[in-house]
């Protein structure tokens, strides 16, 4: 004799898969990041945070970016992944500080302060005017981060006004960095 | 003649110490000269940007851009900002806007 199973509808087994989904996810980010980090465990969850919450300061995740090259790898790889735009180191032939930074659907440029000559303004365009990114990275060849939390856009354009021999601006600037924007 | 302008708040007076016309498109407000931007700067922009804004479309055209406005301090929320603010737009407008250093004519 056999036992008859009922098998769950269309929607229950797609809401199942969105659970199981959830918690492969979950138990990814809880993970500790394999390097040898001085005994610390560094969760992607941590890194994740570090990246999408630009505000956030975590001292002990920045000593050990400090210090640790793949560790520096693994979240530049990770801010890759979770980011909406991405504007590419520029070609070779590049040198010195950029005047914009393309990107399919964004542009970052920037504008001297008429009234304050030692600071300057980055100006970042959306073409999506329904975007509304929070967070900017930035990484150097060395994959080192800077990070911005950004306002919010109007009609899709992002203003913040930064000191003009800041290391972020130098970074932005620098045809040799990759910028992340989330979206 | 110039005219030296200070907004009432809840804190103390706060003087409009200069308005620019800058490249950057969205006007802000910043704290003493600084790259600190005030939050009420959205409602400033605005209070300035055509087609809700006054100043622009009052006291306009200007060349592309926005307004910088330097405050001595911070300005909170409440629109009772938006009168001063306007009166110094149209004496900076008139070249008659005090500077911090300026020995002023009068005081609003």
């Amino acid at each position: 004799m056999s036992e008859r199973i009922q098998l769950p509808d269309d929607y229950t087994l797609k809401v199942a898969e969105q659970v199981f989904n959830a918690l492969v996810s979950e138990a990814t980010l809880s993970a500790s990041v394999d390097h040898s980090d001085g005994g610390k465990h560094l969760s992607f969850r941590r890194l994740y945070r570090y990246v999408t919450d630009a505000r956030s300061e975590d001292a002990e995740l920045e000593a050990a970016l400090s210090e640790n090259a793949a560790l520096r790898a693994d979240l530049r790889r990770l801010t890759a992944k979770v980011s909406s735009y991405q504007i590419s180191e520029l070609a070779a032939a590049a040198s010195g500080l950029v005047a914009q930074r393309v990107a399919p659907g964004c542009r970052i440029r920037f504008e001297p302060s008429r009234a304050e000559v030692a600071q300057t303004y980055v100006i970042i365009s959306l073409d999506d005017l329904g975007r509304h990114p929070r967070w900017l990275a930035v990484f150097v060849d060395d994959d080192r981060c800077r990070r911005l939390a950004l306002p919010e856009p109007r009609e899709g354009l992002i203003q913040l006004l930064v000191d003009s021999d800041s290391d972020i601006l130098a970074a932005l600037r620098n045809p040799k960095s990759e910028i992340f924007i989330d979206g | 003649m110039k005219v030296r302008v200070y907004v009432a708040t809840t804190r103390g007076p706060v003087q409009i110490e200069r308005i620019t016309r800058e490249a950057a498109p969205i006007s802000q407000i910043c704290l003493r000269r600084t790259t600190s931007v005030l939050p009420i700067s959205t409602d400033y922009d605005y209070f300035v940007r055509q087609p809700s804004g006054v100043i622009e479309r009052i006291l306009g055209p200007f060349e592309p851009g926005g307004f910088r406005l330097d405050a001595s301090d911070e300005i909170g929320d409440g629109d009772s900002w938006q009168l001063p603010v306007f009166i110094a737009h149209a004496l900076h407008h008139e070249g008659c806007l005090a500077g911090p250093d300026e020995v002023p004519d009068k005081v609003l």
